[in-house]
């Protein structure tokens, strides 16, 4: 009686919450109300919905031996204490995704991206990590595309494979050009950042050669000379040489990320990625966590409009209405189908008990959806002028801070440019106009709130570059680690059309790998770069797509190993994400390839620049008839790309029909689970 | 790598150490206990340390701390080298089990994309 009378108190506050940040039209609304929301929805869908999946649906069972028990074997198998783990899955599945999405979700107003992002989580995200943990589990720990390969027949092994490449390269370049953006002509933060490199390799060798595996020491060590970098940026970016020395343009930054890039995958993990790994990984957890607090203590109101008009599609940040770009925009924090790998990588590995997955796998989506509505609250507690001046692109908002405003205030939001030029100064930059990506407003926002809670203006720019630093090093991290995975990847499918070319350790085969690798996400940089809406209005869209239509797969996957199970009154678990997802993801496909608006169509925007070439005329922000070519053909190649991904998605769609049809008739259950081993009683706890 | 034997070592589901019996007090316990009568069923010395001030509230710290430890060396992919030792002695006592530095190495390796795996964080 007691707990019900608890959950009826969480119910009630959490429809309070939403009645708050709904109706409140017009007046600035508390952030506590959105953080209240997101907490009471995550704590009923825990307890009810994971609860009704963990018991009925997945029938967790305990007395069944879990494969880190059965194949212990102390380094890779290891049955791990259940918080330990999630700690650990927590870690592997928040990148730098929930903090981007949301932020440029924010141009439509809070309140659309907040309902996906909890709606989302809820009902599809928790649910694709948890499912996709549970099967991986009973079969070993073995990884999607095996599993994919063992239920669904060899060739969707393939094509799944294909389509996590390509997934993979759109997202290492999506987030590189976040890096850029926020880099570009930022002499300090082009500095913290390269200061990491020989802080990298510093810590590598003392790990390796003075004082082998001393992580915290190291770690300390590294953290204390970060921060110094910091401190002193600001010297070095107004330093005669220096400053100017570390000045680099968009393609300048470009180029020297594809040579970081190709070195860092290159050498040995232990010099430059792995110390680098260690940074960033307690950074983003020490953020994550400090981030909350700072939230709750400064409890700040949230200036952004809950909706704004841009919900039509004219967006200055990213073209297409709220249906279905809102869903493709907001992937991580709401349904990530990425995580499908990580949840299916070591974490089955690690697991103690099997009723501990939906503390992991439920729980820990619902910790990467929190971070994304943290993510949304930075974006809303900035003054929706200086928003929308760091996230439009230049060609709506042109380069001085008088067009900047100018074009803000006929959207209607109110901005002086001496507002403007005043920001840039306090977080000591010289411009923070067109800094689209999520970086820079994340930036900017974190630096207000710590700012709102020491009440003094004179640590900004140390907030402003520490968030910077902060996401800038983890995103690299990833494209290093992710050009690696690429790079296996590419002679893994070299392997299925030339068997012997498959993973090899030649350094020939590295190099040749490699270089593939770091071209394809290069090139999408590049062009993103060069790109006149700024790049994120083409490739985020891009990587959205792809990331959901992976999500989808795994949820097939699901569906049909639901059915094999016998299971097939509860397939409606999976189908219901799986259907948005794919009616999302084909929509937005569509469009993105077809629609006549050039703003938000590649071919209709590629048409525009080859009609307008074709008669001698040269549109912005091309400077000449041969650049006018070569965005007509970039943007050809997306099209080409979001048409992979849509035959992908069908195809594995068709594939899982076939598979549940085949199940429906088979009166056997037919899911190919690791044959059980039961725990003795004794042992039994 | 961090020492961390003054912790206790490895899980105490699986390895039951014996609870320290400070000044006897569990002996006294059970003899107070078998006072009472033929029925009256005692707890196990484990149970009773949980349950006697002092010796319990400072094992909880101690657990906590070494949880704490453990996911901070997790989250970069290092596992616990002391469960490992344990693992090896109890299961494999004929077998040389991995020195310090060749454990640390490994799990190193095992982080990174290599030729035997692709590996798996988001990076998203």
């Amino acid at each position: 009686m007691k707990t019900k009378i608890l959950w009826l108190l969480v119910v009630v506050v959490g429809v309070a919450a939403f009645a708050m940040l709904t109706l409140s039209r017009g007046e600035p609304v508390n952030a506590a109300w959105l953080v209240l929301a997101a907490v009471s929805c995550y704590a009923i869908s825990y307890r009810f919905y994971s609860k009704f999946i963990a018991e009925r649906v997945f029938e967790l069972d305990d007395r069944r031996l879990t494969p880190a028990e059965r194949r212990n074997d102390g380094l890779d198998y290891v049955p791990t204490n259940k918080y330990v783990v999630f700690g650990h899955h927590f870690a592997a599945i928040a990148g730098a995704g929930p903090l981007v999405g949301p932020i440029l979700a924010a141009q439509m107003g809070f309140l659309p991206g907040t309902i996906w992002i909890l709606v989302g989580v809820m009902l599809a995200g928790a649910v694709q990590d948890f499912m996709v943990l549970f099967i991986s589990t009973r079969r070993d720990g073995r990884s999607l595309g095996e599993m994919a390969k063992q239920e669904l027949g060899p060739w969707v092994g393939v094509t799944v494979m294909i389509g996590t490449l390509a997934v993979m390269i759109i997202i290492l370049s999506a987030l590189a050009l976040v890096v850029v953006k926020a880099l570009a002509v930022s002499p300090w933060g082009t500095f913290t950042i390269a200061a990491t490199i020989p802080i990298a390799l510093l810590m590598g060798i003392y790990m390796r050669f003075i004082r082998p595996g001393r992580i915290a020491e190291v770690s300390v060590i590294g953290f204390v000379l970060m921060m110094a970098a910091i401190v002193y940026g600001g010297d070095i970016a107004a330093h005669p040489y220096w400053g100017p020395f570390f000045t680099l343009t968009g393609p300048e930054l470009t180029l020297a990320l594809v040579v970081y890039g190709f070195v860092a995958s290159v050498l040995p993990v232990w010099l430059l990625l792995a110390p680098r790994d260690y940074l960033s990984t307690f950074l983003k957890l020490g953020v994550v966590i400090g981030l909350a607090i700072g939230i709750l203590i400064a409890l700040p109101e949230l200036k952004m409009p809950s909706v704004t008009r841009f919900i039509d599609g004219s967006g200055p940040v990213f073209s297409g209405a709220l249906f279905p770009f809102l869903f493709i925009t907001i992937a991580c924090g709401a349904c990530s189908g990425f995580h499908a790998l990580v949840a299916s990588g070591t974490t089955p590995k690690l697991i103690e008990r099997e009723s501990h997955m939906r503390t992991i796998g439920y729980g820990g989506m619902l910790g990467e959806s929190l971070v994304a509505i943290m993510a949304m609250i930075c974006a809303s507690v900035l003054d929706p002028g200086v928003y929308f001046a760091m996230n439009a692109p230049a060609a709506l908002l042109g380069t001085t801070v008088q067009t900047a405003a100018a074009a803000i205030n006929s959207w209607g939001f109110v901005v002086t440019p001496e507002a403007l030029t005043q920001i840039a100064k306090d977080v000591g930059e010289q411009s923070i106009l067109s800094r689209a990506g999520g970086a820079p407003t994340f930036a900017v926002g974190m630096a207000v709130i710590v700012t709102d809670i020491f009440n003094s203006k004179a640590m900004m720019a140390f907030w402003y570059h520490f968030a910077i630093l902060f996401e800038a090093l983890f995103i690299l991290t990833a494209v290093d680690a992710g050009t690696r995975a690429c790079r296996f990847m590419v002679q893994d499918l070299a392997g299925v059309v030339v068997p012997g070319l498959g993973r090899s350790r030649s350094l020939i085969g590295n190099l040749i790998g490699t270089s593939v690798a770091v071209s394809a996400w290069g090139w999408f940089v590049y062009q993103g770069v060069t790109d006149p809406f700024g790049g994120i209005n083409s490739l985020w869209p891009l990587f959205g797509i792809g990331n959901q239509m992976l999500a989808g797969m795994a949820l097939m996957l699901g569906t049909v190993v639901l059915f094999k199970m016998k299971k097939g009154h509860f397939a409606w678990v999976t189908l219901v994400p799986m259907t948005w997802l794919l009616v999302t993801t084909m929509t937005a496909g569509w469009q993105k390839i077809f629609s006549p608006d050039w703003h938000i169509g590649f071919l209709a925007l590629a048409r525009r620049f080859s009609e307008a070439a074709a008669q001698g005329t040269v549109l912005a922000p091309a400077k000449s008839l041969e650049q006018m070519g070569r965005v007509a053909f970039n943007n050809q190649v997306d099209a080409v790309l979001t048409g992979f991904f849509m035959f992908v998605a069908i195809t594995l769609a068709v594939a899982a029909i076939a598979a549940v049809i085949k199940a429906l008739r088979n009166p056997e259950q037919t899911a190919q689970e690791t044959p059980v081993v039961w725990r003795e009683a004794a042992t039994y706890a | 790598m961090l020492d961390l034997s003054f912790l206790g070592r490895g899980d105490p589901a699986l390895v039951p150490a014996a609870a320290p019996d400070l000044n006897g007090a569990y002996a006294r316990y059970l003899a107070g206990v078998q006072a009472q009568g033929p029925g009256a069923v005692a707890m196990s010395a484990t149970e009773f340390e949980r349950y006697s001030l002092g010796t319990s509230w400072l094992t909880g710290v101690r657990e906590v701390a070494k949880r704490v430890v453990q996911t901070c060396r997790l989250v970069i992919g290092i596992h616990d080298y002391e469960y490992y030792l344990d693992h090896m002695r109890s299961r494999h006592p004929q077998a040389i089990p991995l020195t310090r530095e060749a454990f640390y190495r490994y799990c190193l390796e095992a982080r990174y994309p290599s030729a035997e795996r692709i590996g798996g964080r988001c990076p998203c």
